[in-house]
């Protein structure tokens, strides 16, 4: 039956994404199961086929979102970082002896 | 090193390794080093060994087949169960080529595994006939199961019922 891999292909492009198709792929498993006995109502496998391709499809556009989202933290993240860096770099040596003149400024070297 | 620039140099080490740990796992991803699948058949008891070697056509053979799946992506396992002798050889690259008696269908996610209970009827007698287990997969841009270089063997004596 061409829909079981039609199926298998929403699933296997929804799982390569990250999304979780563990409860999908049992039920497709039960429809293998039933089809390879011979012994099943045609239009209810499809129907039921169906509606793991749209589950599926819906998993992938929900995963592929929040796998945008990681990334759009990820360049924040090190957007950050080497702003820090840059800061660490140029600024806190003058900010150090600052707060060190502020705290220790009234000592005298005897 | 003057005082500023240890601490200095300290900080700017904890905000790297910082941004490296909260980073690097969204970037690399998850490695597979060396994916592979697993196939088993175990005897009636799911133990290792416990083959029947002497069957009756027509007879039920109660077995158990061990799939398990460390692709690194889902995987739609097909395994044929085949009958032949001694004449041909198993080949790691082409499937045996001798009439199928069955086969057995699994979708397997990542790192997951399954024992199934199996049920064999075999219809040909002979004297030291194998019975071949060949591992397929699904692939989707061909719609067709392949080979893929895996398989397992039982030898047994098949006789006609008296």
């Amino acid at each position: 039956m061409d829909k079981i891999g039609e199926a298998y292909t929403a699933l296997e492009r929804a799982s390569d994404n990250g999304g979780d198709v563990t409860a999908l792929v049992s039920i497709l498993n039960d429809i293998i199961k039933e089809v390879n006995t011979g012994v099943y109502d045609e239009s209810l496998v499809e129907s039921q086929l169906d509606e793991i391709i749209s589950e599926a499809n819906r998993i992938n556009d929900t995963q592929l979102v929040s796998n945008r989202n990681e990334y759009i933290y990820a360049g924040v993240t090190i957007l950050a970082v080497i702003i820090v860096e840059v800061f660490l770099w140029r600024i806190f040596p003058r900010i150090y002896w600052e707060q060190w003149l502020r705290i220790r400024g009234d000592w005298i070297a005897e | 090193m003057r005082p500023d620039e240890k601490l200095q140099a300290a900080l700017m080490l904890i905000v790297l390794v910082l941004g490296i740990l909260s980073t690097a796992p969204i970037i690399l991803g998850e490695r597979i080093v060396e994916p592979f699948s697993e196939l088993g058949v175990l005897g009636p008891e799911m133990k290792l060994g416990d083959y029947p070697n002497q069957v009756e056509t027509g007879e039920s053979m109660d077995l158990y087949l061990y799939l398990g799946n460390h692709e690194g992506t889902l995987q739609y396992y097909r395994v044929y169960a085949k009958q032949g002798d001694q004449s041909v050889n198993i080949s790691d690259t082409e499937a045996y080529p001798e009439p199928v008696i069955t086969h057995f269908d699994y979708v397997l996610t990542d790192e997951a595994n399954i024992t199934m209970p199996i049920n064999l009827v075999l219809e040909t007698p002979g004297v030291n006939q194998r019975i071949v287990f060949e591992l397929h997969k699904y692939n989707p841009q061909t719609d067709q199961f392949l080979y893929d270089g895996i398989w397992v063997q039982l030898w047994m004596n098949i006789t006609a019922p008296q």
